[in-house]
């Protein structure tokens, strides 16, 4: 097992069943301040949430859970104007100190995922980081914990024994938008 | 739409000072000047750094109110790499370049053509690169498009045309800033053109960008073109080439922004 982690999410989309749980029990948790959101759900099967694709009797609807992917290259670091946006080396969480920040969104611009959210009572911006605090002791985060189809798993992507990792492996797990050439780490199954 | 204010300042304001600067080095190369600015030749070679000045630091007031924590302003130079720091790095530049300008113009009484162009060459800077800081945020279609980078270097140019034309005053300089201006005319109707082409390609409306072109390069174009005819007088043709410059630019990056971000 390598020594420094590289925490990562795999999210079950056949599992998933589009219920926002994840959404709601992160922005409370994690005391999400005023109209910021760290999780936000998008349709995988069509443009509009909630309304299906395809023709009877052969509809299709499916979730695209979002989040911040922690990318192995974040563009939101990359190109932060004031180096508030970091990525933690030990473990691979992109986070913000909102006490650097200028607030310009450019991060949220150039994010491929629109992950980083503009904390509009803090006036700096904010973003997921894999509840952190939970993670260092080995909590699962508030969306992974409180999702009632296991449609998110979390792990160290490093350790081959993971069963994030597994299941990468084993269901052929795919990043979202690769093309970016961030290198995310959340996978969709 | 309040929150496309603070950027449409910043390009637009520091965009004029910037194309005004490289038309204006442009004269001195070509020659078109006799060595001399457009002020120069009533004893006020200060006059043109100084509005530049002004109109640089509008657009870095404008910079200031986009920013939610406007008094970390400095923060926002602090990593090379990022665009955003970059077009600070050119902005600085380019405003201690015309400070300088204004300095030596004011005590020698004309201006240094070699400060100009290093004033031009730091624009050109700030132009590119404010260019790239849009073009790089690759999932915003409406500005990820390569045509951003010549929406505002083009842009920039074609209202610094109009700045120049007003400040000029002798007959060969402004003829030559007509023409100078029915060019640049002519290449920001093109890349507009692109760029709505960019923008049908992505489903977005062309509306206002139509009407940027019609108003913009297309209304200044038939005034200089009038104006080297003699069929209007010099001064009000040269503020009448500025204004339809100047909205048009306003119109055209309206729309990019509104179409990027609202």
């Amino acid at each position: 097992m390598a020594e420094t982690k590289r925490f990562g999410m795999v999210i079950d989309t056949r599992h998933c069943v589009g219920c926002q749980t994840c959404t709601i029990s992160c922005k409370i948790s994690n005391e999400v301040p005023g109209s910021a959101h760290w999780n936000h759900m998008e349709s995988l099967t069509g443009d509009v949430l909630y309304q299906p694709t395809g023709t009877f009797p052969h509809p299709v609807l499916g979730f695209r859970p979002m989040l911040c992917n922690h990318c192995d290259d974040p563009a939101c670091v990359r190109n932060c104007p004031s180096g508030a946006m970091q990525k933690d080396p030990e473990t691979g969480i992109v986070s913000v100190d909102q006490n650097v920040c200028i607030a310009c969104g450019y991060c949220d611009w150039v994010c491929p995922y629109g992950a980083p959210s503009m904390d509009d009572v803090n006036h700096a911006m904010s973003k997921c980081n894999f509840c952190a605090e939970r993670a260092a002791k080995g909590e699962e985060p508030f969306c992974v914990a409180s999702c009632p189809a296991n449609a998110r798993i979390f792990g160290d992507l490093n350790d081959p024994e993971s069963e994030v990792s597994k299941l990468i492996h084993e269901h052929h797990g795919e990043q979202y938008l690769p093309e970016a050439g961030t290198s995310p780490c959340v996978f969709y199954i | 739409m309040l929150e496309i204010l603070p950027l449409l300042v910043f390009t637009t304001f520091g965009g004029i000072a910037a194309g005004a600067y490289v038309m204006n080095a442009f004269g001195l190369i070509a020659g078109s000047y006799e060595a001399k600015s457009s002020s120069d030749e009533d004893g006020r070679a200060w006059l043109f750094p100084l509005v530049c000045i002004a109109l640089l630091g509008v657009g870095l007031v404008g910079t200031l109110m986009h920013l939610g924590q406007p008094l970390r302003f400095i923060n926002g130079m602090m990593h090379p790499s990022s665009m955003i720091s970059q077009e600070s790095y050119w902005a600085i530049a380019f405003g201690v370049v015309m400070v300088v300008d204004l300095a030596l113009s004011k005590v020698k009484g004309s201006s240094f053509a070699a400060v100009r162009v290093i004033g031009a060459i730091a624009a050109c800077g700030l132009m590119v690169v404010t260019g790239l800081a849009y073009q790089a945020c690759a999932f915003i279609p409406a500005w990820s498009g390569v045509i951003t980078i010549p929406l505002f270097i083009v842009g920039d140019l074609a209202v610094g045309a109009g700045l120049c034309l007003v400040f000029a005053k002798s007959e060969g300089l402004v003829r030559a800033l007509h023409v100078g201006n029915i060019a640049v005319s002519f290449g920001w109707v093109a890349v507009v053109f692109g760029y709505a082409i960019h923008l049908v390609g992505i489903g977005a409306d062309v509306a206002l960008v139509a009407a940027g072109a019609v108003i913009g390069p297309v209304a200044a174009a038939v005034v200089s073109a009038l104006a080297l005819k003699g069929a209007l007088a010099d001064k009000p043709a040269s503020w009448a080439v500025l204004a339809c410059s100047a909205i048009g630019v306003l119109l055209v990056r309206g729309a990019f922004f509104a179409i990027g971000i609202l």
